[in-house]
């Protein structure tokens, strides 16, 4: 499954704000056609990581590489040009713009002569349609229509959909599925599996054990800003997991405060 | 000076004028024991105000006064920028104060404050009604009511018979007063008359301003006499005019005078110009106060100024360039 | 989803084509202001019957008013889709229209070089405004309203100092004056370059890839940058964009009548706002139609100039133009909501 170079390695990665220390000293690895699962609590540092990884901000200490050779991303763009692509949580998509417009954003299709030259409207709202029922998103007809009118999980269908048609080798896919439903989020997971199954390494961050369980190869448990867990497929069950993330232990000692409380609460 | 510090000399002063703090900075009394006076009047965006200002400049320097002008920036919040102007150059104790009463409600207060407080007060432009009261010394200047009765008596002379009134700061006392006296006299005269009132949204958009006249005219077409209240207005009345096909059958006269305005008495475009001279009106107000100061000296009643009238006869005198600044046209 | 479902359009829409292309028609951006632009120019027709509003004089009136409004309003709009405000444009209008003259009128600089230092000035203002805006971060309102007040001092000042008075004469003849001034009968050929500027701005919009850039840039700017657009350049275009067409009013006005003064134009900041907002652009950015705001610009100038045709008192023209507006946003607002839920 995994070549023996991964995709993207963080080695020994910190950083710092001010002071205050985000990040220490954490490593990963992901390889192609492998899903890692960042899982952890907020402000365990999973967002300044996945910053870091798609050239957002430079690590304070350590080093990126990239195929194996150090790679110093001065900004997204240097990030987006090495395969590397960040999906947020609603897709990072313009609602009051086309579906096609949004999947070309950035990279339109351009046809005839400068100062003529113009969007071939046409092909791009071919492509991005083929593109996204390719995909098994079918309920999307017209590609001409604003994102506005997608759900949710539509929208993130669109966003990874765009990233693998231009070339991403690893996707980074902040928070996927939080603000969706089950069913919705189901879409979204085999969306996922299917991005795999075409060779692409996937980063997946969240705070749902279960869905991180279902579709994980390997697993890193962020816990303030340092790496708490690294284990691959098979090695935890869920409950463990659940109780590595940094919430964990307070989770524990939340259900245990909740069961003194109980019996008050019945008598 | 070089031309760069006269550029930076007068980025410095364009600051000064975009935002009035400097007028509100404190002075003590000129130590050399020279009479200070301050002035408050109309905005110099305005190139009336701009020949006003000169003469005070000139009469302050010949008078051998401390002198300063402070003005609101704009039309826009006359009312508040005139009384806050006069109460910071009350707080500010100058010997005299030459103010045009543009507002008297917002005003009055303050010059009868400065009166009491011992400070001369000389009103001058607007305010012909009520200076005595007040207390001031004297007022120079025109009375607004009269010279809109002087434009219907010059229109009527050259065959009026619906004249229409331009006022382009409506609710202003002057100009209203201005087309009161135009509106009277026409209708004692037998004639009609209208008022158009200029919204606004059309202030300092001359195209907007073409066009509301060419409507006007459009609109009614007996109307055959123009009287507007500026020179700007006049020299968009005048193009709406020929423009819209008028030439033959509507005369504009005007108030106020630019070199356009005069230009066109000369072109036979403009019957009338009625010149109040603002340049006198700051010499003499500046002056009065001065030598009142200085020797106890001074006019008894008003100092009437204008309408000086300018037409086709006279105008040739008025446009020598020499003194075309000094009534304000450039 | 359930809802997911129902969100999509009915089959038997896609198969009526007569009623998808009403729909489309409809969804258009410049749908709600062009049906704004129907009514007011009806209603004046109806109102001001035989007074001559209809007539070519009367007609041309309009499109002048609209002509130097839209010339303007239309690359605010563009900025506006891009997110932000200008406020200066009124100041850069009154300063190149004093610029020429003082330039062209006192000092004797050929025309060409005096209308280059406009440029220049225009470029300078767009430039300041936009790096300003996206360096500090700060709002472009703040920003552009410092420029306002500083560009307009300092074309008082200067001029008054170098000239003795803000109003400055200037008389140009020839090729100059066609190319900005030229008129047909009662039409100006500032018409011309209104239309011209509306139609290659809708162009712009929606059919390059600069314009896709535009409406992302103010639609979400996040996402924009995610997608690699350089969201900063596209701003200060738009700011130099801007200043430019005011610059072009400015020359405009300066030839057409004859001179320059310092004070002019600053009602072109609120009625550009004006125009785009009566032309469905949405003021939170990311949405809007130059040819909308050609429309806009057509109402403003129905109004303002369709009400002197009524011989009512002026004082009318405001409150209507104050209805519309809200008229107008609120209509916009419907047919934005038809597009988000067909």
């Amino acid at each position: 499954m995994s070549t023996n170079i991964p995709i993207i390695e963080a080695r020994n990665v910190s950083k710092e704000f001010a002071g205050i220390a985000a990040l220490q000293e954490v490593s990963l690895k992901v390889s192609a056609g492998e899903v890692l699962c960042l899982l952890g609590d907020n402000g365990a540092g999973k967002s300044t990581l996945i910053k870091i990884l798609s050239g957002v901000h430079a690590p304070s200490s350590g080093e990126i590489l990239l195929d194996g050779k150090p790679a110093a991303f001065r900004e997204p763009r240097d990030a987006r040009n090495a395969g590397i692509a960040t999906v947020h949580q609603y897709g990072g998509t313009v609602p009051l713009m086309s579906i096609s417009r949004n999947f070309f954003l950035g990279a339109e299709i351009v046809k005839g002569r400068w100062p003529l030259r113009r969007l071939d409207l046409q092909t791009m709202n071919r492509i991005a349609l083929e593109q996204i029922q390719s995909l098994g998103v079918r309920r999307v007809t017209d590609s001409s229509r604003p994102v506005g009118t997608l759900s949710g999980g539509q929208r993130q269908a669109l966003a990874i959909c765009r990233a693998t048609y231009f070339g991403a080798r690893l996707l980074i896919l902040d928070e996927p599925t939080s603000a969706l439903g089950v069913r919705e989020a189901t879409t979204v997971l085999k969306l996922v599996a299917e991005v795999r199954s075409r060779g692409i390494g996937v980063i997946l961050i969240t705070h749902n054990a279960h869905h991180a369980m279902s579709i994980g190869d390997h697993f890193v448990v962020l816990g303030h800003g340092k790496v708490v867990a690294s284990f691959s497929r098979g090695e935890k069950s869920a409950a463990e997991v659940v109780g590595l993330m940094a919430g964990g232990v307070e989770l524990q000692a939340l259900e245990l405060e909740l069961e003194q409380f109980k019996p008050k609460a019945v008598s | 000076m070089n031309k760069v510090t006269r550029m930076i000399a007068g980025g410095i002063l364009a600051l000064a004028c975009s935002t009035s703090l400097f007028a509100s900075e404190g002075q003590a009394k000129d130590a050399d024991g020279n009479y200070e006076i301050i002035a408050v009047l109309g905005p110099l965006g305005d190139p009336f105000f701009s020949a006003m200002e000169k003469g005070t400049k000139d009469a302050a320097e010949a008078a051998g006064v401390k002198f300063e002008y402070t003005a609101p920036n704009g039309f826009d919040n006359l009312s508040q920028d005139l009384a806050r102007l006069i109460e910071v150059g009350l707080s500010r104790k100058p010997d005299a104060m030459v103010i045009g009463n543009f507002i008297p409600d917002a005003e009055n207060e303050g010059i009868r404050a400065a009166v009491e407080a011992g400070i001369e007060v000389v009103v001058i432009n607007t305010g012909s009604d009520n200076w005595k009261e007040l207390g001031a010394l004297t007022f120079v200047g025109e009375d607004s009511t009269a010279v809109g009765r002087k434009a219907a008596e010059l229109h009527l002379a050259s065959g009026a018979t619906h004249g229409m009134c331009i006022n382009h700061v409506p609710g202003n006392p002057g100009t209203e007063a201005r087309c009161q006296g135009f509106k009277e006299d026409m209708e004692a005269g037998g004639k009609k008359v209208t008022v158009l009132n200029l919204p606004y949204s059309s202030q300092g958009s001359p195209q907007q301003i073409v066009q509301a006249i060419t409507g006007a005219l459009t609109a009614d077409k007996t109307i055959n006499a123009i009287y507007t209240l500026g020179s700007g207005l006049a020299e968009n009345a005048m193009q709406a005019v020929a423009d819209g096909g008028f030439a033959e059958t509507v005369k504009v006269g005007t108030s106020d005078v630019s070199r356009r305005t005069l230009e066109a008495v000369r072109d036979g475009k403009l019957v009338f110009d009625l010149d109040q001279q603002p340049y006198l009106q700051g010499y003499y107000g500046v002056l009065i106060a001065a030598q009142h100061l200085k020797y106890g000296i001074q006019p008894v009643g008003a100092v009437t100024t204008g309408p000086l009238i300018i037409t086709k006869e006279n105008v040739d005198k008025v446009l020598n360039p020499e003194v075309v600044p000094y009534r304000g046209a450039m | 989803m359930s809802s997911d479902i129902t969100r999509q359009a009915p089959p038997a829409t896609d198969s009526s084509s007569l009623g998808k292309f009403l729909g489309d028609t409809m969804r258009r951006p410049e749908f709600g202001a062009f049906i704004g632009t129907l009514t007011v120019f009806v209603f004046f027709a109806v109102v001001t019957s035989g007074n001559g509003f209809l007539t070519w004089r009367g007609t041309a009136g309009w499109l002048n008013v609209a002509a130097e409004l839209g010339i303007v309003a239309v690359p605010v709009a563009l900025l506006m889709i891009g997110g932000e405000l200008d406020l200066s444009v009124g100041s850069v209008i009154g300063a190149t229209s004093v610029l020429v003259a003082v330039a062209t009128g006192i000092y004797g600089a050929p025309i060409w070089l005096s209308i280059a230092l406009a440029l220049a000035l225009g470029v300078g203002v767009g430039l300041f405004n936009g790096i300003v805006t996206v360096r500090t971060g700060l709002p472009s309102f703040i920003v552009t309203l410092v420029s306002m007040l500083a560009l307009a001092g300092l074309a008082l000042g200067l001029t008054r100092f170098l000239v003795g008075t803000p109003n400055v004469s200037l008389s140009v003849e020839g090729a100059w004056r066609f190319l900005f001034a030229g008129k047909w009968g009662p039409a100006s050929i500032s018409i011309i370059w209104w239309v011209l500027v509306s139609l290659v701005a809708g162009w712009v919009l929606f059919r390059t890839q600069f314009g896709n850039w535009i409406q992302a840039t103010g639609g979400d700017r996040q996402s924009a940058r995610e997608a690699g657009i350089r969201t900063d350049r596209v701003k200060i275009t738009l700011f130099i964009l801007t200043a430019v067409a005011a610059v072009l009013v400015g020359v405009i006005q300066t030839m057409t009548f004859n001179g320059g003064e310092a004070t002019r134009g600053q009602v072109y900041v609120f009625n550009s706002i004006i125009a785009t907002v009566i032309g469905g652009v949405l003021l939170q950015g990311g949405y809007g139609s130059p040819i909308g705001v050609m429309l806009g610009a057509m109402t403003f100038g129905i109004v303002n100039v369709g009400i002197f045709y009524t011989g009512w008192s002026s004082d009318w023209a405001q409150l209507l133009l104050g209805l519309l507006l809200l008229a107008a946003v609120l209509t916009n607002n419907l047919f934005r909501r038809l597009a988000m839920r067909a």
